[in-house]
C-alpha cells in the first residue's frame, strides 16, 4: 500500500497537535500564575461559579440532530453513487433517485408535521 | 440486475412499499383527522397485497437468488398478511378509545410487515439482517407510541436496547460466516458447507445468528424483555408482537438451519433442544405467579415457542410440518385471547389483571365461553386445536427418538395447564367486586368469537389443514 | 506502518478506558470521538477508505453530537452508576471475556478465513469507493432500496415519538398571509358629508 498521498495530512496533524500543545504549555510556564482562593470563590450576588453547567435539553434538539443523521447517511450513500456512476449505468441512476424519493417522502412528511418549525 | 418481467417476484412487497408511502403522504397532507379513513386504506391496501400474491410465481428469484419465492413462502406471506388485516381490523376501536389513532400507526405496521415478507422469502444474509432491521426498528417505534405512559417508555426501551444487541449478534454471526465462505447467500454457503462442514468459525458464526434469531422469537434463555415489553406496550401492538414476528423469526430460523446449516445439525440440535426445554420450563413455571394477563401471555408466549421449537429438532419434514401446524393455531388463539384483552376496559381506564375477568361469566356469557374454548385449546385440551399442535409436535418427537423432550413437553403443558385454568376459574367463579359494564366492542368480540369457533372446529378440518401443510411444504 | 498501527490502536484501547472510567459523560463522549477517529485511521491503514470517511463524517460528525445532545438532556449522576457498575461488574466481565475468547478464537484459525476459494478480482486496479459504488446501486439494488426504508422509518419515529404541538403559540401560516386581500381586513367607508359647504 502507498499512504504517500496521506502525507500533507499527517503533517498537519503533527504541526496542528505541536501547536496547540505548545500554546497549553507556554501559557502555563510563562504567565502570571499568582493563585488565590477570593478568585473562585462567588462574585459578590453572582450565582455559585462551579454548580453543573448542564441544564435540562429541549426534546427538540434531539429531533433536529436525528433528523440530521438521517439525512447525514442519505449523503453518505450519495458519495460511491457520484463517482461510479459511469460503471453502474442507468439501473444505477435511477435506482439512486428511487431511494432519494423514498426519503423525499419522508421529508415532505417531516415538513407538514411541522418537525421543522422551530416555534 | 432489474428488469420489469422480474417485477412479478416482488409484488406483494412493491404493493406494500407503494401503500406505505402513499399512506404516509396521505396522512400528512389530511392533518391526522380522518384516522377512519386512513384505516380502512389500510385495509385495502394490505387486500391488494393478498390478491397480488396470487400473481407471484412459484420457485422464482430475483438478485441472484438472494430473494426465492415458493409455494410455501407465498402461503406464509398470506398468511401474515391475513394476520395483519386481523390485528388492523381489531385494533381500530382500541386505538380510537386509548389516543393512538394517528395516522403513522398504520404506515409503520405497513412497513414492519414489508420486513417481514422479506425475511420470510430472504435467501441471502444481507437481506435477512436489513429485513429483521426493517421490521424490528418499526416495531419499536409501535411499543413506545403510548408516550405518556412510564412503562411504555420502559418498555420501548428495553426492546429497542435489547433488540439491537440481537441484531448486532445476527451481524456479527454473519460476518463470521462470510469471513470463511467469501458470500453471504444460502446457497453458496451450503456448498462451502458440503466440503468442510466441521469449519468451527461457521458453526461459531451459526450460533451467534441463532441466539440472535431466538431473542426475536423471545425464546429462553433470550426472552427476558418480553413480560416488560408485552405488559408495556399498547394492547394493539401487543397483538402484532406476539403474532407477526414470531411467525416470520420462525421462518427465517427453519429456512436457516434446514438450508445452508443442514451439515451443522451436530452443532444446532444440542443448542435448539436446550433452548426448546429452556423456554418450555420458564414459560410454564414464571406464568403461575403472574396476575397480569398480559405477563401471563407473554410467558404462555415463551412456553409455546418452545413447543415450536422441539418440532425443528427432528430434523424431517414431519417435524417441520408439526412446528408451522402448532404455530398456525398458536398464532390465531393469541389473537383472540389479546382481542379480549383490548376489550376489558371500564370507564376510561384499559384493564389488564386476572381480578378484573371475575364473574364475566354472568355478565357476558358468550364471551366467557369463548375465552374458556381458547384457554382450553392453548392449555391442550382435546378436542380443541391446540390439542392437536401438540399431539403432531410430540409424535414427531417421538418418532425422530427424543422421548425425552415429549415427556417434558407433556409435564410442562401439564403445569401451564394451571393458569389457563385460574383465568377460566376468575371467569367462573369469582365474584367481582366492581361491577362489570364492559362496552363490548363488536368488531373485537366478532374475532374473538370468530377464533374461539375455528378452535373448536379444528377437529373437522384438521386432516384437510395437515394436508394442505404438505402440499405447500415441499 | 506497522508504527501508525500500535500508534492508532493504543490510543483506541486508551480512550475507550477512558469512555468508561472518566467521571463527566461530556468527557466520555469526548474520548468516543477520539476513539472513533483513531479507528478511521486503521481503517485507513487497511485499505479501506471509504469505510474511514464514512467513520469520520457519520459517527465523529453526527452520531457523536447526537451523543452530547442526550447526554445534555438526560442530566446523569454518574455516582448512582457507579454505584450500579459494581452490582453488574461480575456479569459484564463474563460477557466481555466470552467476547475476547472469540476473538482469540478467530485469530488462532485464521487459516480458515484466508483459504477461501473466492477470488477477489479488481482488474482495472479501482479504489475501493468505486468498487462499494460498483455493486450497492445495482447487485444490493433491493436490499439499498430496504435501507431506505429503514432511513424512513427512523424519520417516521422521531417525529412520532418526541414532535409535540404546543397550544398557544403563535405560528405564520405562509399560505393565509398570501390568501389576505385588501378587502379582508380594510373597509372603505366613502363618508358623505352633508353639512360641509
Amino acid at each position: 500500500m502507498n499512504y504517500t498521498e496521506y502525507l500533507p495530512i499527517f503533517i498537519f496533524i503533527v504541526i496542528a497537535f505541536s501547536m496547540s500543545l505548545g500554546f497549553a504549555l507556554l501559557s502555563g510556564f510563562v504567565g502570571p500564575n499568582k493563585p488565590d482562593k477570593e478568585k473562585l470563590s462567588a462574585y459578590e450576588c453572582g450565582f455559585e461559579p462551579f454548580e453543573d453547567a448542564r441544564v435540562k435539553f429541549d426534546v427538540r434538539f434531539y429531533l433536529v440532530a436525528i433528523l440530521f443523521i438521517i439525512f447525514d447517511l442519505e449523503v453518505a450513500f450519495l458519495f460511491p453513487w457520484a463517482i461510479s456512476l459511469s460503471l453502474i449505468g442507468l439501473t444505477g441512476y435511477f435506482s439512486m433517485m428511487l431511494f432519494l424519493l423514498i426519503l423525499t417522502v419522508g421529508f415532505i412528511y417531516e415538513w407538514k408535521k411541522g418537525a421543522l418549525d422551530w416555534e | 440486475m432489474i428488469d420489469l418481467p422480474n417485477l412479478n417476484t416482488i409484488l406483494p412487497e412493491f404493493f406494500l412499499f407503494i401503500s406505505g408511502i402513499l399512506l404516509l403522504v396521505y396522512g400528512a397532507f389530511s392533518n391526522n383527522k380522518n384516522f377512519s379513513n386512513i384505516n380502512i386504506l389500510t385495509i385495502i391496501s394490505i387486500f391488494i397485497c393478498i390478491i397480488s400474491i396470487s400473481f407471484v410465481p412459484d420457485n422464482s428469484s430475483i438478485a441472484n437468488s438472494a430473494f426465492v419465492n415458493s409455494l410455501f413462502t407465498n402461503s406464509i406471506k398470506t398468511f401474515i398478511l391475513l394476520l395483519t388485516f386481523l390485528a388492523v381490523y381489531v385494533s381500530s376501536n382500541y386505538l380510537n378509545k386509548n389516543q393512538l389513532n394517528v395516522f403513522e400507526y398504520p404506515v409503520l405496521l405497513l412497513f414492519s410487515v414489508l420486513g417481514m415478507l422479506v425475511m420470510v422469502s430472504s435467501n441471502d444474509l444481507i437481506f435477512l439482517y436489513i429485513s429483521i432491521e426493517l421490521q424490528s426498528l418499526a416495531l419499536y417505534v409501535l411499543v413506545a407510541l403510548r408516550r405518556g405512559s412510564i412503562k411504555g417508555s420502559e418498555a420501548s426501551l428495553k426492546y429497542f436496547i435489547l433488540g439491537s444487541i440481537a441484531s448486532a449478534v445476527i451481524l456479527y454471526g454473519s460476518s463470521m460466516v462470510y469471513s470463511v465462505v467469501g458470500s453471504t447467500n444460502y446457497q453458496i454457503i451450503k456448498e462451502f458447507s458440503d466440503q468442510s462442514y466441521d469449519n468451527l468459525i461457521l458453526s461459531l458464526g451459526l450460533v451467534l445468528i441463532i441466539s440472535g434469531i431466538a431473542f426475536k422469537l423471545s425464546a429462553a434463555p433470550f426472552h427476558m424483555w418480553t413480560p416488560d415489553v408485552y405488559e408495556g406496550a399498547p394492547s394493539s401492538v401487543t397483538t402484532i408482537l406476539v403474532t407477526l414476528p414470531k411467525l416470520a423469526a420462525l421462518v427465517v430460523l427453519v429456512n436457516l438451519l434446514t438450508n445452508p446449516f443442514i451439515n451443522q445439525v451436530e452443532t444446532w440440535v444440542p443448542i435448539i433442544i436446550i433452548i426448546s426445554i429452556l423456554s418450555m420450563a420458564i414459560g410454564s413455571i414464571s406464568a403461575i405467579k403472574q396476575d397480569n394477563l398480559k405477563r401471563l401471555f407473554a410467558f404462555s408466549t415463551i412456553a409455546n415457542i418452545g413447543y415450536v421449537m422441539i418440532g425443528l429438532v427432528c430434523v424431517n419434514d414431519e417435524g417441520i410440518k408439526a412446528s408451522f401446524l402448532y404455530m398456525f393455531i398458536y398464532t390465531l388463539a393469541t389473537l383472540g385471547v389479546f382481542s379480549f384483552i383490548m376489550i376489558l376496559r371500564r370507564e376510561d381506564r384499559q384493564l389488564a389483571a386476572i381480578s378484573d375477568i371475575a364473574g364475566i361469566s354472568k355478565s357476558k356469557p358468550l364471551l366467557a365461553v369463548a375465552i374458556t374454548i381458547l384457554m382450553l385449546s392453548l392449555a391442550g385440551i382435546p378436542p380443541f386445536g391446540g390439542f392437536f399442535g401438540k399431539l403432531f409436535i410430540f409424535t414427531a418427537a417421538i418418532e425422530s427418538g427424543y422421548l425425552y423432550l415429549a415427556i417434558s413437553g407433556v409435564i410442562f403443558s401439564v403445569i401451564s395447564a394451571f393458569y389457563y385454568l385460574k383465568i377460566i376459574k376468575a371467569m367462573y367463579l369469582d365474584e367481582s367486586s366492581e361491577d362489570l359494564n364492559y362496552n363490548l366492542d363488536k368488531k373485537q368480540f366478532f374475532i374473538i368469537v370468530f377464533m374461539a369457533f375455528l378452535m373448536l372446529i379444528f377437529v373437522l378440518y384438521a386432516d384437510s389443514l395437515i394436508f394442505f401443510i404438505n402440499y405447500i411444504y415441499n | 506502518m506497522n508504527l501508525f498501527f500500535f500508534l492508532f490502536s493504543a490510543i483506541i484501547v486508551l480512550s475507550a478506558i477512558a469512555v468508561i472510567s472518566s467521571r463527566n459523560p461530556v468527557h466520555s463522549v469526548l474520548f468516543l470521538i477520539l476513539a472513533f477517529v483513531n479507528a478511521a485511521g486503521i481503517f485507513v491503514l487497511a485499505g479501506a477508505e471509504f469505510l474511514a470517511m464514512i467513520l469520520l463524517i457519520v459517527y465523529v460528525g453526527a452520531v457523536a453530537v447526537l451523543f452530547l445532545f442526550v447526554v445534555m438532556m438526560l442530566n446523569i449522576n454518574l455516582e448512582e452508576i457507579k454505584f450500579q457498575v459494581k452490582k453488574y461488574f461480575f456479569s459484564g466481565l463474563f460477557v466481555g471475556l466470552i467476547l475476547l475468547a472469540e476473538l482469540f478464537f478467530s485469530f488462532s484459525n485464521l487459516d480458515l478465513i484466508r483459504n477461501k476459494n473466492v477470488m477477489v478480482t479488481n482488474s482495472k486496479n479501482l479504489t475501493n469507493t468505486h468498487q462499494i459504488g460498483s455493486i450497492i446501486y445495482t447487485e444490493y439494488f433491493f436490499v439499498f432500496q430496504l435501507s431506505g426504508c429503514i432511513l424512513l422509518v427512523a424519520m417516521i419515529g422521531a417525529i412520532v415519538l418526541t414532535l409535540r404541538k404546543r397550544p398557544g403559540v403563535l405560528r405564520q401560516t405562509v399560505s393565509k398571509q398570501i390568501d389576505r386581500k385588501k378587502e379582508d381586513s380594510i373597509e372603505i367607508i366613502k363618508f358623505k358629508n352633508n353639512n360641509a359647504n
